[in-house]
């Protein structure tokens, strides 16, 4: 974890982050879709890949998902991170160079502003709570659709 | 506000002793309250007759239970972006929240896991959109908006538990 945070300007607003999502952080919402909690943006120190890097070493986005297969993945621009007061910088690790986050106190409305901001990569478009609930069938994954009715 | 509160004490402890606990109730934990009893019929030659107690358990509790005791079994790290394992009394706290709020038809909640431990439950129904918070460290919170709408709303819950009432009734 980094402990000197920094927005750094060196990073566009135009750059894209990418964000996993586990499956528990995906729940039923209205009309047979799926909806992202705000869980999945609720960390002081939101980890991220950063596009960039990812691409100066001829990585795809999807690369973000090596360590955790089962995940899902979502983008979110840099500006709409900083539009919500958010510090936006790298964080290199060993077993991720491209490593970066998005650093600041986030409010519910926050949260919610940058999940409703985050498009979708993998997949490419936004899946069906159903197969969402298969996949976590599949994956043994919170029991019976982790309580929604 | 559900009449079988005073049972949830008791109901906690038992579900959550251990954590990988087999989902089963015992009706023990209801007392007197709220349970039904019903006569089964034998044959004389199997003389006295049977009672099964039901307890009246509203429906969303046994899912709710559930998908709690599947955070419980989350290992440190679970999303690979060091969360914490979910902590146990965060759970009974959260479970004896849902039980003064919700009533017995009210929907379940889903429920997620937080990094720093916490668990969040949260309904999006009818373009209504609840979330209830209970952090690792901080004071239980809700926030509530509606699709489309600049409404929203939020606030500590224990100086709200008629909104969240309010809100949850909304859902059905």
């Amino acid at each position: 974890m980094a402990t000197d945070h920094f927005d750094d300007p060196n990073i566009p607003d135009e750059e894209r982050l990418f964000r996993r999502i586990h499956l528990t952080h995906i729940v039923e919402g209205d009309g047979g879709r799926s909806e992202v909690s705000s869980a999945a943006f609720r960390n002081t120190e939101l980890s991220v890949n950063l596009e960039a890097v990812m691409q100066a070493a001829g990585r795809q986005p999807k690369d973000a998902l090596k360590d955790n297969p089962n995940d899902l993945l979502m983008s979110i621009a840099v500006g709409v991170c900083r539009g919500n007061g958010q510090m936006v910088g790298p964080d290199p690790r060993p077993e991720e160079p491209a490593h970066g986050y998005v650093f600041g106190k986030k409010s519910k409305s926050i949260q919610r502003s940058l999940r409703d901001a985050a498009g979708w990569i993998v997949p490419d478009a936004a899946p069906s709570w159903e197969e969402i609930r298969l996949r976590k069938e599949q994956l043994g994954i919170g029991g019976k659709d982790l309580g929604a009715a | 506000m559900a009449t079988y509160a005073a049972a949830l004490p008791a109901l906690t402890t038992g579900l959550f002793c251990f954590k990988c606990a087999s989902l089963s109730l015992n009706a023990s934990v209801f007392h007197d309250r709220d349970v039904r009893v019903r006569v089964t019929p034998r044959p004389d030659y199997c003389r006295p007759v049977s009672l099964t107690c039901e307890p009246d358990v509203p429906a969303w509790l046994m899912p709710t239970v559930q998908s709690f005791l599947y955070l419980l079994q989350l290992p440190r790290n679970w999303d690979g972006y060091g969360a914490m394992e979910i902590q146990e009394q965060i759970a009974r706290k959260a479970l004896m929240v849902l039980v003064e709020v919700m009533e017995n038809d009210a929907p379940a909640p889903s429920v997620v896991p937080l990094g720093d431990g916490g668990i969040q439950v949260e309904w999006h129904r009818r373009g209504r959109n609840l979330e209830i918070e209970f952090p690792a460290g901080e004071v239980p919170g809700f926030y509530y908006y509606e699709d489309g709408s600049e409404l929203e709303s939020e606030g500590q819950v224990s100086r709200s538990y008629d909104r969240i009432q309010a809100y949850i009734a909304n859902l059905k």
